[in-house]
């Protein structure tokens, strides 16, 4: 008897079972489908169209889904179908139908729905909680963006304005603001404001006053975040109310903004949603990225404290250099028959090493100084200030000609007792190489106070004397004895001061320029002590590279001509290739202002040079690359300006270079002839001989009357 | 030497600075050809940073103006300093290339 148990056995299913007729009336139920929508018994659902227990959303595909089953007599998919309990909300279902046929025709359906609702409950849980996890992940991503601002920028407004920006895309909120407290601390003014809204306005620069406005106080004061979820009615929030009314502000959360214990300002976030109300994760979580706001205020202070200071002292540097180059002197000393150069670079901007030379009022001397002042910076700077100033002050004593000796002794003496006596607590002292010249004999007179001994080198380029210390370094103790000695000069000759740091010059390697490497260049037959000190300079600067410079490198240099009346030569020489042509240059720009020449003079010579060089390595030695070249410049004072400049190449007399046509349209225009051209527009005179010995020689002329 | 170009709309300004001589008129030249090459052709010498030019930069630009113009666009100059203006006129430069005070209007020029 099977089939007297089969409802029976239909009511042991969790899953509803029902029959219907055509129209659709339920016919047979079984327990769970009464049970299913909340219904007592099987009475109040036979004889009710299947209809009434379907929610609203599935009526429609119900119908198309009964219709497919009298249509084919075949038996539906599965298909998706909400329910209808008789209270709370529709269900989520599988039905399934299949017809009922008598003789082949369809009498009724039969279905079986499925409650999905507890699965489609886990789907959701999972998806809430996958947003929920991911919404985190965004969270810290935030943060992390928040942080790496933090870092990025020192400008403040752009690092606050991109935190705000940041803050509206992690809370659900209508704008987000910073605002700090003003330095009268009477109120807060918003410096960083940002709404994704375009109808919003924008509260930057917007003072908030504390008085009235009890929870901005409450904030600062305690130093913790307030979720006002009225702000237009809130007490707490009197004076804002207007503005939150304005703004239609309601829930609010302000979270202060915390340096080093105290609440600098405060970040205010209201809800999109009127009545949100902000959880504790959410609270936290802003008090986390004020915490890097914070960060970004401090850094920015403290950057902007320390680049004003840096300022500060930068500019005081800079005016400490340019008085400091006021205490060297502005012009050699000119004197017929003798030369002076000297050349001098700081290590830092003020410097302690110098130089000095004068001529000695109502005599015909001049005193000159090489010293070396201990220590570096600005200390030492003033230190060299106090000597220079001293040797000068104490010079005015070397009027008296008849004894040039013990005037100069009284000097060293009087400057050492100054310092030891009255700056001994700075334990300061300078190593001094003063000189006194008798211009008509020859003779140099000069006290060495623990100073490098000076070179001496005669007209043939052979070292004939080092000038010894004559003493201890000055401004040590008073009364230190100094002793006075004396060279003389023969024609030809010169002597070279120079300091430590020349010396010392540090290569890459760390490799010092040594002495021997500096009476090298020292000892050849120069003809001009201005081209052996720029020769010096660039081997140097070579040595030294693109390393920063050591200590302060001078050097100083007096040099009796052959005969009183010849003009100094300035001669320099070098490989014939392209890339000598800058020092060339440089060489003839350096003579002419040493030798006084105008800035048009200077740059006439200059170009020159540069170019009749420049045609010279690039065309005189087609098939060689041993080729030289030397420059020398003559200046005599108001009357004319030579160079000369040799080469061993091939011959080549200018007169057969090419003559640019200076008035041919662009297209037509040929670069060749140029150089020579503005050689030659700039200058009185150009010319060529081929030497005897089979030496180019072109002589460029500039009067200078 | 160094050199930088900013792009102002169609305009290419190119700043060298330094002196231009034989040792760095290559390095300009090559610059320059390398623009043209990519179809900028109205270019603006920016000349604010260069305080000596030889008759070698000369030969640079009278090459890069007649490469520029040949394609419909020009090579400009601006910011002159007076040393290099005058190696400009002393070689009848100023009549053939346009020289402007400053490189705004040297690139306003252009449009």
């Amino acid at each position: 008897m099977l089939s007297a148990d089969i409802p029976a056995l239909l009511d042991t299913l969790q899953d509803s079972y029902f029959e219907a007729d055509p129209r659709g009336i339920i016919t047979f139920a079984n327990r769970a489908f009464f049970e299913n929508l909340g219904l007592p018994g099987r009475e109040s659902v036979l004889g009710r169209n299947f209809r009434r227990f379907t929610d609203g959303r599935s009526i429609r595909k119900l119908y198309q889904k009964f219709g497919e089953l009298y249509r084919t007599g075949e038996p539906v998919e599965r298909f998706s179908y909400f329910f209808k309990p008789i209270k709370g909300e529709a269900r989520p279902g599988e039905l399934s139908i299949s017809p009922i046929l008598q003789d082949g025709r369809v009498i009724g359906s039969r279905g079986l729905i499925r409650d999905i609702s507890a699965h489609v409950q886990a789907e959701q849980d999972l998806r809430r909680a996958k947003n929920a996890a991911e919404a985190q992940a965004a969270k810290l991503r935030s943060v992390n963006r928040v942080a790496a601002t933090v870092g990025q920028s020192l400008d403040l407004s752009v690092v606050l304005q991109s935190i705000c920006v940041e803050l509206t895309s992690i809370f659900p909120v209508r704008n987000a603001g910073v605002a700090l407290i003003t330095p009268d601390r009477q109120s807060m003014e918003v410096v960083a404001f940002h709404t994704p809204f375009v109808e919003e306005r924008s509260a930057l620069g917007l003072i908030l006053p504390f008085e009235g406005n009890p929870s901005s106080q409450e904030v600062i004061r305690t130093r913790k975040p307030l979720v006002l979820q009225d702000a237009q009615n809130d007490p707490r929030s009197e004076t804002l109310s207007d503005i939150s009314r304005a703004r239609g502000t309601r829930a609010i959360m302000i979270v202060p903004i915390l340096s080093r214990g105290e609440a600098i300002g405060t970040v205010g976030m209201p809800a999109v949603d009127p009545f949100y109300e902000f959880s504790d994760v959410e609270v936290e979580l802003a008090e986390t990225i004020a915490g890097q706001i914070a960060a970004a205020v401090d850094n920015a202070r403290l950057h902007t404290q320390t680049e004003s200071a840096l300022t500060v002292a930068e500019h005081d540097l800079e005016i400490g250099r340019q008085i400091q180059a006021g205490f060297f002197p502005e012009r050699l000393p000119d004197v017929p028959g003798w030369e002076f150069a000297a050349e001098f670079t700081a290590a830092r901007q003020v410097a302690g090493d110098f130089y000095d030379a004068f001529a000695i009022p109502n005599t015909d001397l001049i005193g000159f100084v090489v010293g070396d002042v201990c220590d570096k910076g600005v200390g030492a700077a003033l230190f060299m200030v106090l000597f220079r100033s001293l040797i000068r002050a104490f010079s005015v004593d070397l009027e008296s000609v008849e004894r040039p000796r013990e005037s100069l002794l009284r000097l060293i003496r009087s400057t050492n007792d100054f310092i030891a006596e009255y700056h001994g607590r700075s334990n300061m002292f300078a190593t001094l190489f003063v000189g006194l010249l008798e211009p008509k004999s020859g003779v140099l007179h000069y006290v060495n106070g623990g100073h490098e001994p000076p070179a001496v080198v005669n007209a043939e380029g052979a070292l004939v004397a080092r000038l010894d210390p004559t003493g201890p370094a000055v401004g040590l103790f008073t009364g230190t004895p100094y002793r006075v000695q004396s060279h003389e000069l023969a024609p030809g000759e010169f002597i070279v001061g120079f300091t430590d740091g020349t010396t010392d010059a540090r290569s890459a390697a760390g490799e010092p320029f040594r002495e021997e490497r500096l009476l090298e260049c020292l000892t050849n037959p120069w003809t001009s002590v201005h081209s052996m000190i720029f020769e010096l300079s660039v081997e140097l600067k070579h040595h030294i590279g693109s390393e920063p410079q050591f200590d302060d490198i001078t050097l100083f240099a007096v040099r009796r001509k052959t005969s009183a009346a010849s003009p100094s030569v300035h001669a320099i020489c070098r490989k014939a290739m392209i890339g000598v042509v800058p020092e060339f240059r440089a060489f003839v720009e350096s003579v002419a202002q040493y030798s006084g020449l105008s800035g048009d003079q200077t740059f006439a010579l200059k170009s020159s040079a540069d170019e009749l060089c420049t045609n010279i390595v690039q065309y005189g030695y087609p098939d060689r690359d041993d080729g030289l070249l030397s420059l020398s410049i003559v200046v005599e004072r108001d009357v004319l300006a030579r160079i000369v400049i040799t080469d061993d190449g091939v011959h080549f007399p200018p007169e057969e270079a090419a003559v640019p046509d200076l008035d041919a349209p662009l297209e037509e225009r040929d670069a060749g002839g140029l150089g020579l051209h503005i050689a030659r527009s700039q200058l009185d005179r150009i010319t060529y001989s081929r030497t005897q010995i089979g030496t180019n020689e072109l002589v460029l002329e500039l009067d200078l009357t | 030497m160094q050199i930088t170009n900013q792009k102002m709309n169609a305009v290419v300004v190119v700043s060298p600075s330094g002196s231009i001589d034989a040792t760095t008129a290559p390095e300009l030249g090559a610059h320059i050809d390398d623009l043209v090459s990519h179809d900028d052709v109205k270019l603006v010498a920016d000349f604010a940073s260069v305080d000596y030019t030889s008759s070698a930069g000369l030969r640079v630009l009278l090459g890069a103006a007649k490469q520029t113009r040949a394609q419909g666009g020009d090579l400009r100059l601006s910011s002159v300093a007076p040393d290099v203006m005058k190696v400009l006129s002393l070689s009848g430069f100023t009549s053939i290339l346009k020289i402007f005070d400053d490189t705004d209007s040297a690139v306003a020029s252009f449009a």
